[in-house]
Protein backbone atom coordinates (compact mmCIF):
# COMPACT_ATOMS: atom_id res chain seq x y z
CA UNK A 1 0.00 0.00 0.00
CA UNK A 2 1.16 3.16 -0.92
CA UNK A 3 1.70 6.19 1.81
CA UNK A 4 3.01 9.11 1.62
CA UNK A 5 3.63 11.79 4.94
CA UNK A 6 3.41 15.05 4.78
CA UNK A 7 3.98 17.78 6.94
CA UNK A 8 4.76 21.52 6.07
CA UNK A 9 5.96 24.83 7.71
CA UNK A 10 6.62 28.45 6.74
CA UNK A 11 10.09 30.21 7.59
CA UNK A 12 8.82 30.66 11.11
CA UNK A 13 8.57 27.34 11.60
CA UNK A 14 11.23 25.70 10.01
CA UNK A 15 13.75 24.49 12.76
CA UNK A 16 10.68 23.07 14.35
CA UNK A 17 10.08 21.01 11.22
CA UNK A 18 13.51 20.01 10.71
CA UNK A 19 13.16 17.91 13.82
CA UNK A 20 10.06 16.62 12.30
CA UNK A 21 11.53 15.82 8.86
CA UNK A 22 15.08 14.39 10.94
CA UNK A 23 12.88 12.61 13.78
CA UNK A 24 10.99 10.58 10.57
CA UNK A 25 14.42 9.67 8.52
CA UNK A 26 16.23 8.78 11.24
CA UNK A 27 13.88 5.81 12.11
CA UNK A 28 14.35 2.50 9.45
CA UNK A 29 10.83 2.93 8.43
CA UNK A 30 11.11 6.48 7.81
CA UNK A 31 14.44 6.62 6.16
CA UNK A 32 12.65 4.96 3.26
CA UNK A 33 9.62 6.59 3.46
CA UNK A 34 7.70 9.14 0.72
CA UNK A 35 8.12 12.52 2.64
CA UNK A 36 5.56 15.23 1.38
CA UNK A 37 6.27 19.22 1.87
CA UNK A 38 4.04 22.32 1.60
CA UNK A 39 6.17 25.01 1.48
CA UNK A 40 3.83 27.87 3.18
CA UNK A 41 6.75 30.40 2.69
CA UNK A 42 10.24 28.98 3.75
CA UNK A 43 13.17 30.53 2.48
CA UNK A 44 15.68 29.19 -0.76
CA UNK A 45 18.37 28.24 1.80
CA UNK A 46 16.03 26.26 4.06
CA UNK A 47 13.99 25.08 0.95
CA UNK A 48 17.77 23.46 -0.46
CA UNK A 49 18.04 21.46 3.17
CA UNK A 50 14.41 19.97 2.40
CA UNK A 51 14.59 19.12 -0.78
CA UNK A 52 17.65 17.19 0.54
CA UNK A 53 15.31 15.56 3.05
CA UNK A 54 11.68 15.20 1.21
CA UNK A 55 10.27 13.78 -1.60
CA UNK A 56 7.92 16.13 -3.26
CA UNK A 57 7.78 20.09 -2.19
CA UNK A 58 4.42 21.71 -3.21
CA UNK A 59 3.27 24.82 -2.63
CA UNK A 60 -0.36 24.86 -1.79
CA UNK A 61 -3.02 27.22 -3.47
CA UNK A 62 -6.37 28.08 -2.20
CA UNK A 63 -8.74 25.59 -2.31
CA UNK A 64 -11.67 27.43 -1.24
CA UNK A 65 -13.30 30.93 -2.02
CA UNK A 66 -14.03 32.95 0.58
CA UNK A 67 -14.41 36.71 1.18
CA UNK A 68 -11.04 37.05 3.63
CA UNK A 69 -9.06 34.71 1.23
CA UNK A 70 -6.40 37.18 0.81
CA UNK A 71 -6.08 38.82 3.94
CA UNK A 72 -5.49 35.60 6.15
CA UNK A 73 -2.23 34.64 6.93
CA UNK A 74 -0.50 32.64 3.81
CA UNK A 75 0.54 29.70 6.41
CA UNK A 76 -3.38 28.60 6.24
CA UNK A 77 -3.07 27.65 2.84
CA UNK A 78 -1.05 25.04 4.33
CA UNK A 79 -3.83 24.22 7.30
CA UNK A 80 -6.81 24.80 5.45
CA UNK A 81 -5.28 22.74 2.62
CA UNK A 82 -5.05 19.66 5.25
CA UNK A 83 -8.65 18.18 3.55
CA UNK A 84 -6.71 18.79 -0.14
CA UNK A 85 -3.73 16.86 0.52
CA UNK A 86 -4.55 13.82 -2.44
CA UNK A 87 -4.82 16.86 -4.40
CA UNK A 88 -1.62 18.70 -3.73
CA UNK A 89 0.33 14.80 -3.87
CA UNK A 90 -1.77 12.39 -5.66
CA UNK A 91 -1.55 9.23 -6.20
CA UNK A 92 -0.96 7.94 -2.96
CA UNK A 93 -3.16 4.99 -0.80
CA UNK A 94 -3.13 6.83 2.50
CA UNK A 95 -2.36 10.45 3.18
CA UNK A 96 -0.31 10.89 7.21
CA UNK A 97 -0.10 14.34 7.90
CA UNK A 98 1.94 15.40 11.03
CA UNK A 99 2.31 19.10 12.02
CA UNK A 100 5.46 20.67 11.87
CA UNK A 101 5.31 21.20 15.84
CA UNK A 102 4.97 17.71 16.14
CA UNK A 103 8.07 14.86 15.69
CA UNK A 104 8.38 11.08 15.70
CA UNK A 105 9.76 8.95 18.90
CA UNK A 106 8.96 5.72 18.33
CA UNK A 107 7.62 4.34 15.30
CA UNK A 108 4.72 2.48 17.03
CA UNK A 109 2.78 5.54 16.82
CA UNK A 110 2.92 6.04 13.10
CA UNK A 111 1.78 2.13 12.71
CA UNK A 112 -1.05 2.50 14.72
CA UNK A 113 -2.45 5.66 12.50
CA UNK A 114 -1.83 3.59 9.25
CA UNK A 115 -3.38 0.45 10.85
CA UNK A 116 -6.33 2.50 11.71
CA UNK A 117 -6.75 3.96 8.13
CA UNK A 118 -6.60 0.61 6.63
CA UNK A 119 -9.11 -0.47 9.23
CA UNK A 120 -11.84 2.51 9.14
CA UNK A 121 -10.37 5.07 6.59
CA UNK A 122 -9.24 7.74 9.56
CA UNK A 123 -7.38 7.01 12.21
CA UNK A 124 -7.03 10.13 14.88
CA UNK A 125 -6.48 10.89 18.58
CA UNK A 126 -9.53 12.09 20.72
CA UNK A 127 -8.02 14.83 23.44
CA UNK A 128 -9.53 12.20 26.18
CA UNK A 129 -6.43 10.58 28.30
CA UNK A 130 -6.15 9.87 32.02
CA UNK A 131 -2.71 11.96 31.61
CA UNK A 132 -4.52 14.66 30.70
CA UNK A 133 -4.19 17.29 33.48
CA UNK A 134 -7.21 19.34 31.90
CA UNK A 135 -9.72 15.80 32.84
CA UNK A 136 -9.28 16.80 36.19
CA UNK A 137 -11.49 20.14 36.92
CA UNK A 138 -10.46 21.99 34.04
CA UNK A 139 -13.13 20.15 31.07
CA UNK A 140 -16.13 22.44 31.38
CA UNK A 141 -13.96 25.46 31.23
CA UNK A 142 -12.46 23.94 28.04
CA UNK A 143 -16.07 22.91 26.29
CA UNK A 144 -17.48 26.22 27.22
CA UNK A 145 -14.60 27.58 24.54
CA UNK A 146 -15.45 24.78 22.16
CA UNK A 147 -18.89 25.74 22.26
CA UNK A 148 -17.75 29.61 21.41
CA UNK A 149 -15.63 28.14 18.50
CA UNK A 150 -18.26 25.69 16.89
CA UNK A 151 -20.92 28.25 17.77
CA UNK A 152 -18.81 31.49 15.77
CA UNK A 153 -17.97 28.98 12.70
CA UNK A 154 -21.81 26.78 12.19
CA UNK A 155 -23.57 28.21 14.82
CA UNK A 156 -25.54 27.21 17.95
CA UNK A 157 -27.35 24.13 16.78
CA UNK A 158 -23.80 22.73 15.79
CA UNK A 159 -22.17 24.11 19.40
CA UNK A 160 -24.32 22.17 21.38
CA UNK A 161 -24.29 19.16 19.79
CA UNK A 162 -20.51 18.83 20.04
CA UNK A 163 -19.53 21.09 22.20
CA UNK A 164 -19.03 18.56 24.75
CA UNK A 165 -17.20 15.75 21.97
CA UNK A 166 -13.52 14.95 22.90
CA UNK A 167 -11.96 16.96 20.35
CA UNK A 168 -10.07 15.50 17.66
CA UNK A 169 -6.82 16.57 17.49
CA UNK A 170 -5.71 17.15 13.31
CA UNK A 171 -2.30 17.46 14.06
CA UNK A 172 -1.72 13.81 12.97
CA UNK A 173 -3.90 11.71 11.08
CA UNK A 174 -3.52 9.29 8.43
CA UNK A 175 -6.52 8.85 5.91
CA UNK A 176 -7.36 6.26 2.81
CA UNK A 177 -7.47 8.05 -0.32
CA UNK A 178 -10.84 6.58 -1.54
CA UNK A 179 -13.19 7.98 1.78
CA UNK A 180 -15.99 10.04 2.20
CA UNK A 181 -13.88 12.42 5.11
CA UNK A 182 -12.03 14.20 2.57
CA UNK A 183 -15.38 15.42 0.67
CA UNK A 184 -17.14 16.03 3.57
CA UNK A 185 -14.19 17.79 5.78
CA UNK A 186 -13.58 20.48 2.86
CA UNK A 187 -17.54 20.93 2.78
CA UNK A 188 -17.67 21.43 6.62
CA UNK A 189 -14.25 23.69 6.24
CA UNK A 190 -16.39 25.72 3.28
CA UNK A 191 -19.36 26.50 5.11
CA UNK A 192 -17.06 27.70 8.05
CA UNK A 193 -15.02 30.17 6.05
CA UNK A 194 -18.41 31.57 4.64
CA UNK A 195 -18.56 32.56 8.03
CA UNK A 196 -15.36 34.39 8.57
CA UNK A 197 -15.88 38.46 9.00
CA UNK A 198 -13.07 38.91 11.06
CA UNK A 199 -9.26 38.28 10.08
CA UNK A 200 -8.71 37.91 13.63
CA UNK A 201 -11.03 34.66 13.59
CA UNK A 202 -8.94 32.86 10.71
CA UNK A 203 -7.71 29.98 13.22
CA UNK A 204 -5.86 26.98 12.76
CA UNK A 205 -8.77 25.66 14.72
CA UNK A 206 -11.09 25.86 12.39
CA UNK A 207 -10.20 23.20 9.83
CA UNK A 208 -9.80 20.51 12.93
CA UNK A 209 -13.47 21.71 14.28
CA UNK A 210 -14.30 21.47 10.23
CA UNK A 211 -12.97 17.74 11.21
CA UNK A 212 -14.53 17.10 14.01
CA UNK A 213 -18.38 18.45 12.75
CA UNK A 214 -17.96 16.06 9.89
CA UNK A 215 -16.81 13.13 11.97
CA UNK A 216 -19.27 13.61 14.77
CA UNK A 217 -22.43 14.19 11.68
CA UNK A 218 -21.63 11.10 9.56
CA UNK A 219 -18.42 9.61 10.16
CA UNK A 220 -18.23 8.10 13.82
CA UNK A 221 -18.32 4.71 12.74
CA UNK A 222 -15.74 4.56 9.70
CA UNK A 223 -13.19 6.84 12.69
CA UNK A 224 -10.19 4.82 14.31
CA UNK A 225 -9.84 6.23 18.01
CA UNK A 226 -6.54 6.29 18.62
CA UNK A 227 -4.98 6.30 22.38
CA UNK A 228 -3.16 9.61 23.71
CA UNK A 229 0.12 8.43 23.24
CA UNK A 230 0.07 8.40 19.48
CA UNK A 231 -0.26 12.24 19.32
CA UNK A 232 0.79 12.98 22.90
CA UNK A 233 -0.81 16.91 23.03
CA UNK A 234 2.09 18.58 25.48
CA UNK A 235 -0.14 21.36 26.74
CA UNK A 236 -3.04 19.26 28.31
CA UNK A 237 0.04 17.51 30.82
CA UNK A 238 3.91 16.54 30.31
CA UNK A 239 4.85 12.89 29.83
CA UNK A 240 7.57 11.62 31.76
CA UNK A 241 11.52 10.45 31.32
CA UNK A 242 12.11 6.94 30.83
CA UNK A 243 15.89 6.96 32.26
CA UNK A 244 15.85 3.23 31.14
CA UNK A 245 14.85 3.23 27.67
CA UNK A 246 15.95 6.84 27.29
CA UNK A 247 12.43 7.86 25.97
CA UNK A 248 9.42 10.06 26.84
CA UNK A 249 6.94 7.93 28.23
CA UNK A 250 3.17 8.46 29.41
CA UNK A 251 2.88 9.41 32.74
CA UNK A 252 1.23 6.59 34.25
CA UNK A 253 1.45 2.91 34.06
CA UNK A 254 2.49 1.32 32.12
CA UNK A 255 4.61 4.23 30.67
CA UNK A 256 3.98 3.79 27.15
CA UNK A 257 6.48 5.35 24.72
CA UNK A 258 4.98 8.49 22.85
CA UNK A 259 4.61 7.55 19.38
CA UNK A 260 4.37 11.49 18.44
CA UNK A 261 5.44 14.08 20.72
CA UNK A 262 3.08 17.42 19.94
CA UNK A 263 3.99 20.68 21.12
CA UNK A 264 0.73 22.21 20.85
CA UNK A 265 0.22 25.44 21.81
CA UNK A 266 4.06 26.38 23.26
CA UNK A 267 6.97 25.31 21.49
CA UNK A 268 8.90 23.65 24.65
CA UNK A 269 12.44 22.87 24.15
CA UNK A 270 14.48 22.16 27.42
CA UNK A 271 11.59 21.53 30.42
CA UNK A 272 11.36 20.18 34.28
CA UNK A 273 9.94 16.57 33.61
CA UNK A 274 9.54 13.83 36.64
CA UNK A 275 11.14 10.10 35.62
CA UNK A 276 9.31 7.08 35.90
CA UNK A 277 10.52 6.89 39.60
CA UNK A 278 9.30 10.38 40.63
CA UNK A 279 12.49 11.94 40.43
CA UNK A 280 13.05 15.35 38.31
CA UNK A 281 15.01 15.71 35.13
CA UNK A 282 15.62 18.38 32.80
CA UNK A 283 15.37 17.29 29.43
CA UNK A 284 14.56 18.79 25.68
CA UNK A 285 10.37 18.11 24.06
CA UNK A 286 12.22 18.56 20.93
CA UNK A 287 13.13 15.84 18.82
CA UNK A 288 17.28 15.38 19.32
CA UNK A 289 19.36 13.08 17.18
CA UNK A 290 20.54 10.59 19.03
CA UNK B 1 -4.14 -10.31 49.26
CA UNK B 2 -6.70 -10.26 46.63
CA UNK B 3 -10.36 -9.53 48.30
CA UNK B 4 -13.54 -9.84 46.87
CA UNK B 5 -17.23 -10.58 48.32
CA UNK B 6 -20.80 -11.49 47.59
CA UNK B 7 -24.45 -12.22 49.12
CA UNK B 8 -26.39 -15.26 47.45
CA UNK B 9 -27.88 -13.62 44.83
CA UNK B 10 -24.03 -12.62 43.58
CA UNK B 11 -22.95 -16.02 44.15
CA UNK B 12 -22.76 -17.40 40.59
CA UNK B 13 -20.84 -13.91 39.71
CA UNK B 14 -18.60 -13.85 42.26
CA UNK B 15 -18.05 -17.82 41.77
CA UNK B 16 -16.55 -16.47 38.11
CA UNK B 17 -14.75 -13.64 39.43
CA UNK B 18 -12.78 -16.01 41.77
CA UNK B 19 -12.32 -18.99 38.94
CA UNK B 20 -10.95 -16.52 37.23
CA UNK B 21 -8.15 -15.88 39.02
CA UNK B 22 -7.49 -19.39 40.56
CA UNK B 23 -7.39 -20.60 36.90
CA UNK B 24 -4.25 -18.60 35.96
CA UNK B 25 -1.13 -19.64 37.12
CA UNK B 26 -0.32 -16.92 38.75
CA UNK B 27 -3.54 -16.73 40.71
CA UNK B 28 -3.15 -20.04 41.71
CA UNK B 29 -0.89 -19.42 44.82
CA UNK B 30 -2.39 -15.70 45.58
CA UNK B 31 -3.92 -15.20 49.07
CA UNK B 32 -7.88 -14.66 48.42
CA UNK B 33 -10.05 -12.92 51.08
CA UNK B 34 -13.95 -12.91 50.92
CA UNK B 35 -16.40 -10.92 52.58
CA UNK B 36 -19.42 -13.32 53.29
CA UNK B 37 -21.86 -10.54 52.91
CA UNK B 38 -25.32 -13.35 53.25
CA UNK B 39 -24.22 -16.54 51.33
CA UNK B 40 -25.82 -19.85 52.15
CA UNK B 41 -24.40 -22.59 53.45
CA UNK B 42 -23.88 -24.54 50.73
CA UNK B 43 -22.00 -21.52 48.75
CA UNK B 44 -19.69 -20.93 51.84
CA UNK B 45 -18.77 -24.74 51.91
CA UNK B 46 -17.88 -23.58 48.35
CA UNK B 47 -15.72 -21.01 49.18
CA UNK B 48 -13.72 -22.39 51.83
CA UNK B 49 -12.31 -24.64 49.30
CA UNK B 50 -11.62 -21.92 46.62
CA UNK B 51 -10.30 -18.82 49.35
CA UNK B 52 -8.11 -18.25 52.04
CA UNK B 53 -9.92 -16.35 54.27
CA UNK B 54 -13.14 -15.62 55.10
CA UNK B 55 -14.82 -12.47 57.12
CA UNK B 56 -18.26 -11.28 57.72
CA UNK B 57 -17.87 -7.66 57.77
CA UNK B 58 -19.76 -5.45 60.69
CA UNK B 59 -20.96 -1.29 60.25
CA UNK B 60 -18.01 0.40 61.46
CA UNK B 61 -20.04 3.00 63.10
CA UNK B 62 -23.73 4.52 63.52
CA UNK B 63 -25.39 6.38 60.95
CA UNK B 64 -29.01 7.37 60.34
CA UNK B 65 -29.66 4.96 57.19
CA UNK B 66 -28.05 1.99 59.10
CA UNK B 67 -31.43 0.07 59.47
CA UNK B 68 -32.81 0.88 56.58
CA UNK B 69 -30.23 0.00 53.94
CA UNK B 70 -29.37 -3.73 52.60
CA UNK B 71 -27.04 -5.72 54.32
CA UNK B 72 -24.58 -6.27 51.47
CA UNK B 73 -23.76 -2.76 51.98
CA UNK B 74 -21.82 -3.80 54.96
CA UNK B 75 -19.15 -5.17 51.87
CA UNK B 76 -19.09 -1.81 50.36
CA UNK B 77 -18.44 0.01 53.28
CA UNK B 78 -16.09 -2.33 55.02
CA UNK B 79 -13.29 -1.56 51.97
CA UNK B 80 -11.50 1.35 53.63
CA UNK B 81 -11.16 -0.98 56.23
CA UNK B 82 -9.76 -3.95 54.35
CA UNK B 83 -6.34 -4.18 56.37
CA UNK B 84 -8.20 -4.44 59.89
CA UNK B 85 -10.06 -7.59 58.37
CA UNK B 86 -7.49 -9.08 56.30
CA UNK B 87 -4.04 -7.64 58.47
CA UNK B 88 -0.80 -8.68 57.79
CA UNK B 89 -0.55 -8.04 53.64
CA UNK B 90 1.58 -5.47 51.66
CA UNK B 91 -1.18 -4.51 49.03
CA UNK B 92 -4.81 -5.38 49.11
CA UNK B 93 -6.61 -5.67 45.79
CA UNK B 94 -10.28 -5.23 45.74
CA UNK B 95 -12.60 -6.78 42.53
CA UNK B 96 -15.87 -6.38 42.77
CA UNK B 97 -18.02 -9.81 42.33
CA UNK B 98 -19.24 -8.50 38.73
CA UNK B 99 -15.94 -8.32 37.78
CA UNK B 100 -13.67 -11.03 36.65
CA UNK B 101 -10.43 -11.00 35.95
CA UNK B 102 -9.56 -11.92 32.19
CA UNK B 103 -5.66 -10.92 31.63
CA UNK B 104 -3.59 -11.30 34.65
CA UNK B 105 -1.17 -8.32 33.04
CA UNK B 106 -3.97 -5.92 35.12
CA UNK B 107 -3.39 -7.27 38.10
CA UNK B 108 -0.09 -6.67 37.82
CA UNK B 109 -0.49 -3.45 36.83
CA UNK B 110 -2.72 -2.58 39.89
CA UNK B 111 -0.12 -4.46 42.49
CA UNK B 112 2.53 -2.03 40.30
CA UNK B 113 0.65 1.05 40.65
CA UNK B 114 0.06 0.91 43.95
CA UNK B 115 3.55 0.12 45.06
CA UNK B 116 5.11 2.72 43.15
CA UNK B 117 2.13 5.85 44.83
CA UNK B 118 0.14 3.99 47.07
CA UNK B 119 -3.57 3.56 45.06
CA UNK B 120 -3.35 2.44 41.59
CA UNK B 121 -7.11 2.73 40.40
CA UNK B 122 -8.67 3.59 36.91
CA UNK B 123 -10.58 6.77 36.03
CA UNK B 124 -13.68 6.25 33.81
CA UNK B 125 -11.85 8.46 30.97
CA UNK B 126 -11.33 6.16 27.73
CA UNK B 127 -11.91 6.83 24.13
CA UNK B 128 -13.93 3.58 23.66
CA UNK B 129 -16.46 4.49 26.07
CA UNK B 130 -19.51 5.58 24.37
CA UNK B 131 -20.30 8.15 26.93
CA UNK B 132 -17.70 10.23 25.85
CA UNK B 133 -19.26 11.09 22.50
CA UNK B 134 -22.13 13.33 23.71
CA UNK B 135 -23.44 12.08 26.97
CA UNK B 136 -20.53 13.37 29.42
CA UNK B 137 -22.86 16.32 30.34
CA UNK B 138 -25.50 14.28 31.20
CA UNK B 139 -23.74 12.16 33.00
CA UNK B 140 -22.08 15.24 34.88
CA UNK B 141 -25.81 15.92 36.25
CA UNK B 142 -26.37 12.69 37.55
CA UNK B 143 -22.66 12.92 39.41
CA UNK B 144 -23.85 16.12 41.01
CA UNK B 145 -27.12 14.93 42.54
CA UNK B 146 -24.49 11.49 43.88
CA UNK B 147 -21.94 14.49 45.28
CA UNK B 148 -24.70 16.73 46.61
CA UNK B 149 -26.86 14.24 48.22
CA UNK B 150 -23.75 12.73 50.21
CA UNK B 151 -21.33 15.64 50.91
CA UNK B 152 -23.00 18.66 49.78
CA UNK B 153 -23.55 21.47 47.66
CA UNK B 154 -19.82 22.67 47.80
CA UNK B 155 -18.32 18.97 47.11
CA UNK B 156 -20.59 18.76 44.13
CA UNK B 157 -19.86 22.34 42.59
CA UNK B 158 -16.14 21.24 42.84
CA UNK B 159 -16.14 17.07 41.52
CA UNK B 160 -19.22 17.23 39.23
CA UNK B 161 -16.99 17.18 36.60
CA UNK B 162 -14.11 15.04 37.53
CA UNK B 163 -13.55 11.61 36.01
CA UNK B 164 -15.24 9.04 38.35
CA UNK B 165 -12.34 6.65 40.11
CA UNK B 166 -14.15 3.55 39.69
CA UNK B 167 -13.55 1.13 43.17
CA UNK B 168 -14.58 -1.69 41.56
CA UNK B 169 -10.90 -2.73 40.85
CA UNK B 170 -8.39 -1.01 43.19
CA UNK B 171 -4.83 -2.05 44.66
CA UNK B 172 -4.20 0.17 47.92
CA UNK B 173 -0.95 -0.96 49.67
CA UNK B 174 -0.85 -1.43 53.09
CA UNK B 175 0.95 1.97 54.11
CA UNK B 176 -0.74 4.65 51.87
CA UNK B 177 -2.84 7.16 53.57
CA UNK B 178 -5.62 7.02 51.74
CA UNK B 179 -6.87 3.62 54.01
CA UNK B 180 -7.68 6.46 56.89
CA UNK B 181 -8.91 9.72 54.43
CA UNK B 182 -11.18 7.45 52.93
CA UNK B 183 -12.30 5.98 55.96
CA UNK B 184 -12.93 9.63 57.23
CA UNK B 185 -14.93 10.54 54.25
CA UNK B 186 -17.08 7.82 54.30
CA UNK B 187 -18.18 8.18 57.80
CA UNK B 188 -19.24 12.16 56.86
CA UNK B 189 -20.87 11.38 53.86
CA UNK B 190 -22.63 8.05 55.28
CA UNK B 191 -24.46 10.90 57.98
CA UNK B 192 -26.28 12.58 55.15
CA UNK B 193 -26.91 10.06 52.66
CA UNK B 194 -25.99 6.10 52.27
CA UNK B 195 -26.45 4.53 48.71
CA UNK B 196 -24.37 1.57 46.81
CA UNK B 197 -22.12 4.54 45.09
CA UNK B 198 -21.06 6.36 48.58
CA UNK B 199 -18.14 4.69 49.23
CA UNK B 200 -16.72 5.26 45.54
CA UNK B 201 -18.16 8.98 45.69
CA UNK B 202 -15.96 8.93 49.15
CA UNK B 203 -12.88 7.75 47.94
CA UNK B 204 -13.06 10.28 44.95
CA UNK B 205 -13.53 12.78 47.55
CA UNK B 206 -10.51 11.72 49.23
CA UNK B 207 -8.06 11.55 45.88
CA UNK B 208 -9.43 14.58 44.47
CA UNK B 209 -9.75 17.01 47.76
CA UNK B 210 -7.55 16.04 50.09
CA UNK B 211 -4.26 15.63 48.74
CA UNK B 212 -3.68 12.57 47.41
CA UNK B 213 -3.86 12.81 43.96
CA UNK B 214 -0.33 12.54 43.56
CA UNK B 215 -0.08 8.98 45.32
CA UNK B 216 -2.89 7.49 42.85
CA UNK B 217 -1.94 5.87 39.84
CA UNK B 218 -4.35 6.42 37.04
CA UNK B 219 -4.86 3.01 35.36
CA UNK B 220 -5.92 2.50 31.72
CA UNK B 221 -9.52 1.30 31.14
CA UNK B 222 -8.49 -1.98 29.96
CA UNK B 223 -7.25 -2.85 33.60
CA UNK B 224 -11.41 -2.20 34.87
CA UNK B 225 -13.04 -2.26 32.10
CA UNK B 226 -16.99 -0.63 32.63
CA UNK B 227 -19.45 -2.57 30.07
CA UNK B 228 -21.96 -0.36 30.65
CA UNK B 229 -19.95 2.42 28.68
CA UNK B 230 -19.50 0.30 25.32
CA UNK B 231 -19.05 -3.48 25.12
CA UNK B 232 -15.34 -4.59 23.88
CA UNK B 233 -14.53 -6.48 20.94
CA UNK B 234 -13.65 -10.06 20.59
CA UNK B 235 -10.43 -11.04 19.16
CA UNK B 236 -11.13 -14.32 17.61
CA UNK B 237 -7.54 -14.78 17.21
CA UNK B 238 -6.54 -14.67 20.63
CA UNK B 239 -9.93 -15.25 21.51
CA UNK B 240 -9.97 -12.90 24.15
CA UNK B 241 -11.96 -9.89 24.82
CA UNK B 242 -10.37 -6.90 24.12
CA UNK B 243 -10.27 -3.06 23.58
CA UNK B 244 -12.74 -1.68 20.95
CA UNK B 245 -9.91 0.60 19.13
CA UNK B 246 -6.32 0.11 18.44
CA UNK B 247 -3.98 -1.30 18.95
CA UNK B 248 -7.12 -3.64 20.92
CA UNK B 249 -5.14 -4.23 24.00
CA UNK B 250 -6.86 -7.60 25.46
CA UNK B 251 -8.86 -6.25 28.75
CA UNK B 252 -7.75 -7.26 32.00
CA UNK B 253 -10.51 -7.28 34.23
CA UNK B 254 -14.02 -7.17 32.88
CA UNK B 255 -17.01 -5.51 35.10
CA UNK B 256 -20.00 -5.97 34.77
CA UNK B 257 -21.06 -2.56 35.62
CA UNK B 258 -25.26 -2.08 35.71
CA UNK B 259 -26.36 -4.79 33.78
CA UNK B 260 -24.83 -8.03 34.31
CA UNK B 261 -24.53 -8.99 30.89
CA UNK B 262 -23.95 -12.71 29.82
CA UNK B 263 -24.22 -13.86 26.43
CA UNK B 264 -24.02 -10.66 24.02
CA UNK B 265 -23.55 -9.79 20.39
CA UNK B 266 -20.14 -7.74 20.15
CA UNK B 267 -17.95 -7.08 17.22
CA UNK B 268 -14.83 -8.74 16.28
CA UNK B 269 -11.53 -6.83 15.10
CA UNK B 270 -13.04 -7.14 11.65
CA UNK B 271 -16.30 -5.54 12.63
CA UNK B 272 -18.07 -8.78 11.91
CA UNK B 273 -21.24 -9.68 14.89
CA UNK B 274 -20.50 -12.68 16.80
CA UNK B 275 -22.17 -13.26 20.40
CA UNK B 276 -20.04 -14.17 23.23
CA UNK B 277 -19.78 -14.50 27.24
CA UNK B 278 -19.10 -11.73 28.74
CA UNK B 279 -19.16 -13.31 32.08
CA UNK B 280 -16.55 -15.64 33.07
CA UNK B 281 -16.92 -18.78 31.28
CA UNK B 282 -15.60 -21.96 33.65
CA UNK B 283 -19.10 -24.18 33.25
Amino acid sequence: MSTIIITGADASYFSLVQGTVRSLRSKPEGAKATLGFLDLGCTPTQLAWLQEQVDIIRRPTWQLTFALREQVPAYLKGIWGKPFLPRFFPGYETYLWIDADAWVQDWRGIELFLAGAALRGLAIMPEVDRGSEIQYGGLFGYWNLAFRWYKAAYGEQVAQKLWTHPMLNTGVFALRANTPHWGLWADSLAEALQQLTDVAQASVMTEQLALNRAVYSSLFDQTEMLPGWCNWTCHWGFPRWDPNRMCLVEPYLPHTPLGVVHLTTEKYDQVELLTIEGQPVTQSLRFRES
Amino acid sequence: MIVTGADAPFFGLVQGTIRSIRDKPQGRGVALGFLDLGCTPDQLAWLADWVDVIVQPEWRFPFPQQDQIPSYLKGSYARPHLPEYFPGYQTYLWIDADAWVQDWSAVALLAQGAKLRGLAIVPQIDRGSTLQYGGMFYEWQITYDWYQADFGEQVAQQLWSYPMLNTGAIALHRDAPHWQVWADCLQMGLQRNASHLSEQLALNWAVYKHGLFKQTEMLPAWCNWTCHWGFPRWDPDRACLVEPYLPHTPIGIVHLTATKYERVAVLTLEQQPMEVNLRYGFV
